[in-house]
């Protein structure tokens, strides 16, 4: 589709511009400096890498309290915890890394890497790009404050009804389960919105949509997906939940006609569509990295694509399959049993792709190409498990068993943990300018490979043993002992693979090997910028003529002139064959993002004790939206003054 | 960067200022119109869903809604709609003078709603949401679009202070014309939950 874009200028050799360089760095200077100027930053660059630190920082929380479980686990009638502490270990190492560490971490690496993979220098809406991580950032604090203050939520990470409901759950710990919930939709939510228009309309001149990555294909699918699934579960948490426990509405009070397995279906359905959301972007990355260390395009890339999109589709249609052991209709079941051994096919599909674009290419097996191996495995096996309880008599004896837990830790670890690793090793030069240690690297892969499935494979057999999940101690009699000690001895492995990644991070980031540009030879935009990428990402902007840019371009890239360089300006294209079609002025750097999430989380974090909460931060949020949208009169030579306008020459 | 560049595009020549779909402030308006849209949508799922676990909608003892009040509003936000599209046809035409008498006249319909709304739970719903589940549904609808419209008095009111104090530039006309694609979503929405809170009790 290359003749969509019509030259209109000569193709002429361009050289270095030291000038615009030098007006650029000014355009993006910030006027704070230090932490106040780190904290005013809309920079998508600057927001991904706190995102996804923080994202970390949940992680090794909620890694701590599984830490901690898997102790307890170890061996019969252990007391390291009582009933009512592992009750909140338990919830909050599920709340936190569903909501905040799974779906947002890759939320994070998606907003560092798409406007840098589309050829484009921030996201769409840079300042609500920042007020979506403050948000986040006040969610993940207030459930931690929560554990470390005794009110953890301790009804398991999907609350289920009448057990979360104002009479068996008295107390806040519930309430505060509810708010978090609602501080990462909203951050999720954003972030899709700004994701879907970064996508559609500010892809580099040519990048039609048979040229847009296939890692940029599952955000843009995941984006549609959060739009359409984290609605259920706000609406659920913050309109009914809270409000049953806050103001004794009856959403799912049986007495006064409510329904508790209301709750089942408005979670699930955003809760199933959820693991898809966070292991979708996972296979985006897994293409990025076979395609880069097999230096071979991926093998039938529209099946790619298309298998992307139905994954997305089908996701919402399996939400049931939680809920066989409830009296869901049999014509139901069948219908939802059918629909989730149907997903397996789209899936199945890309991993046949992968092993054929392996099979002609020529692989280099470095860490990150050994997480993307790790990955098919560990996914797989995952997958397959997924098959078995799909099965509606098969899940009936397993339901609520450790099998399920097995099942969905196989899946997550497989489906986003090694994904995410291997993305970290392909990345971090291009966020650092520095190379990982590889050594460090591949010891940190087989630890984490090793201790999963260590870890893991046994609860299989503990499930088929009938041992249930969420129970804070067993009978020696039970017989489940061993098994257990033995995923206690894989979860000690995993900690010390984590820490060997940690240890790399650092220790690379202050002494890694100087990385330059694209040190794996790889064909995306992302790696035509220095490394680290300046403010401004691209200057000139560049041209995309196939779906390999970088591969294609041999020694002459083209680009497109013309954007100014005294204002951040961006240029938008067209939907379908991104053809330029205008320009657009960014914002600069704002504490305003920030201010209106302190609002937003004085209305939430008050609403837990009060409903007026929400009227102080309505009034408060006004505030913030006036100071956030307040023209400051930058531009005088825009002003519109009595009917005149002050370019309608040029126009 | 060790490759040579070549150019083969110029963007001088684009314009700064457009409108509708091609202006990126538009599709953040339509992702969050999907957003806050399917929001409204499950909210009538949940009242559907409600409503089987009762023989009768409303409940036995509870009083059905009042129409005088929903139907003035439905009539007001009807009202609405020609003035809002005449003062987006204003701001392409960057017409300052009707786009500021627009955006006024706007944030008075946008009061009348959140009036009317306040009258329509607290008068014409006839229960309050603790009453039961046919309430706490009734309430949830009716409240989860308040929301819109007062967010919306917020933005409409602070563009016609804007447009009518601050310095305007020629890319707030764009966000006018978003205003008014909004404000469709917003009044021409409520017309099935109007249906479906204030009319289906009496059917059903």
């Amino acid at each position: 589709m290359s003749e969509t874009i019509a030259p209109t200028a000569a193709a002429v050799p361009l050289g270095p511009d030291d000038a615009d360089i030098a007006e650029l760095t000014r355009t993006y200077r910030s006027d704070a400096n230090g932490l106040w100027a780190w904290v005013t930053s809309v920079d998508h660059k600057s927001i991904g890498k706190r995102y996804v630190a923080t994202c970390f920082a949940w992680f090794l929380l909620a890694g701590i309290n599984a830490v901690i479980m898997r102790m307890q686990l170890a061996r019969p009638e252990n007391h390291i915890v009582g009933p009512d502490r592992y009750n909140q270990l338990f919830t909050v190492h599920g709340t936190a890394m569903m909501f905040l560490f799974a779906v947002p971490v890759m939320t994070a690496m998606a907003l560092y890497l798409v406007p840098l993979m589309v050829g484009t220098r921030d996201v769409a809406y840079p300042r609500l790009n920042a007020f979506g991580y403050w948000v986040f950032l006040i969610g993940g604090l207030f459930l931690f404050t929560g554990l470390y203050t005794n009110t953890g939520p301790d009804t398991g990470w999907f609350a289920y009804t009448p057990l979360s409901g104002p009479e068996y759950a008295p107390g806040k710990r519930v309430d505060v389960w509810a708010q978090v919930v609602t501080f990462t939709e909203i951050a999720g939510l954003v972030a899709a919105v700004e994701m879907i228009v970064t996508i559609f309309k500010m892809r580099a001149p040519g990048m039609s949509l048979n040229r847009i990555p296939l890692y940029v294909w599952s955000i843009l699918v995941v984006s549609f997906m959060i739009v359409f699934a984290m609605p259920s579960v706000a609406m659920a948490s913050t309109m009914m939940l809270a409000m049953d426990r806050l103001v004794a509405t009856h959403f799912f009070n049986r007495a006064e006609g409510g329904d508790p397995l209301l709750w089942q279906h408005l979670f699930w359905f955003f809760g199933h569509p959820e693991v898809y959301i966070m292991f979708i972007p996972g296979l985006g990355f897994v293409s990025a990295i076979v395609e880069t260390f097999t230096g071979r395009r991926i093998f039938a890339y529209p099946v790619m694509v298309l298998s992307l999109f139905i994954t997305g589709f089908v996701a919402f249609g399996l939400w049931v399959h939680h809920m066989f052991t409830t009296p869901v209709p049999q014509l139901g079941r069948t219908l939802f049993t059918a629909a989730s051994v149907l997903i397996a096919i789209p899936t199945g599909t890309q991993i046949f792709c992968w092993i054929a674009t392996i099979w002609a290419g020529r692989p280099r097996y470095t860490t990150a190409m050994l997480f993307a191996l790790g990955f098919i495995v560990v996914f797989t096996i995952g997958g397959l498990t997924g098959v078995m309880i799909a099965s509606v008599p098969f899940d009936l004896q397993v339901h609520d068993t450790y099998f399920v837990v097995a099942h969905f830790h196989y899946v997550i670890l497989g489906g986003v943990l090694f994904p995410l690793f291997g993305a970290c090793y392909l990345y971090f030069p291009k966020i650092t300018g520095r190379l990982m240690s590889e050594t460090l690297g591949k010891w940190h892969f087989w630890l984490v490979f090793i201790g999963v499935n260590v870890t893991f494979f046994p609860m299989h057999q503990l499930g088929l043993d009938g041992m249930p999940r969420r129970v804070y101690t067993y009978l020696p009699e039970m017989g489940w002992g061993k098994l257990n000690l033995i995923a206690t001895v894989g979860a000690v492995i995993i900690v010390s693979g984590v820490a060997v990644f940690l240890w790399n991070v650092l220790a690379s980031a202050r002494a890694g090997a100087i990385a330059g540009a694209n040190p794996w030879g790889a064909p995306g935009l992302e790696w035509a910028t220095s490394s680290p990428p300046p403010p401004w990402n691209f200057h000139p902007v560049p041209v995309v003529e196939g779906r390999a840019p970088l591969w294609e371009a041999g020694e002459e890239l083209p680009v497109a002139t013309g954007l100014a360089t005294d204002k951040r300006e961006i240029v938008i294209t067209t939907a379908l064959d991104a053809i330029p079609d205008s320009r657009h002025e960014h914002p600069g750097p704002s504490h305003w993002p920030l201010v209106m999430a302190i609002a937003i989380g004085v209305t939430f974090i008050g609403a837990v004790w009060t409903p007026w909460a929400y009227v102080i931060g309505f009034a408060m949020s006004g505030v913030a939206f006036a100071g956030w949208g307040w023209p400051r009169g930058t531009h005088p030579e825009d002003q519109v003054t009595d009917g005149i306008l002050p370019r309608a020459e040029a126009r | 960067m060790t490759r040579r560049l070549r150019r083969v595009i110029d963007l001088r020549e684009l314009p700064d200022v457009v409108f509708g779909p091609r202006d990126i402030m538009w599709w953040g308006t339509l992702g969050f119109v999907l957003i806050e849209g399917f929001t409204l949508v499950l909210c009538a799922a949940v009242y559907v869903y409600l409503q089987q676990n009762f023989s009768t909608w409303p409940p036995e003892h509870t009083p059905l809604p009042s129409l005088g009040a929903p139907t003035a509003q439905v009539l007001v936000m009807l009202a609405s709609i020609p003035v809002v599209i005449w003062t987006s046809k204003a701001a392409r035409r960057f017409d300052l003078g009707k786009v500021r008498i627009g955006l006024i006249v706007a944030t008075l319909f946008n009061m009348a709603f959140v009036g009317l709304r306040a009258v329509e739970l607290l008068v014409s719903l006839n229960v309050k949401w603790d009453m039961n589940a046919y309430a706490s549904a009734q309430w949830l609808i009716l409240g989860a679009h308040a929301t819109l419209l007062a967010v919306e008095l917020v933005e409409v009111g602070g563009m016609a202070l804007i447009f009518w104090i601050a310095p305007v530039e020629e890319k707030h006309f764009s966000d006018v014309t978003d205003m008014a694609f909004y404000w469709l979503f917003m009044t021409i929405g409520w017309l099935p939950l109007y249906v479906l809170c204030f009319l289906a009790p009496r059917w059903i």
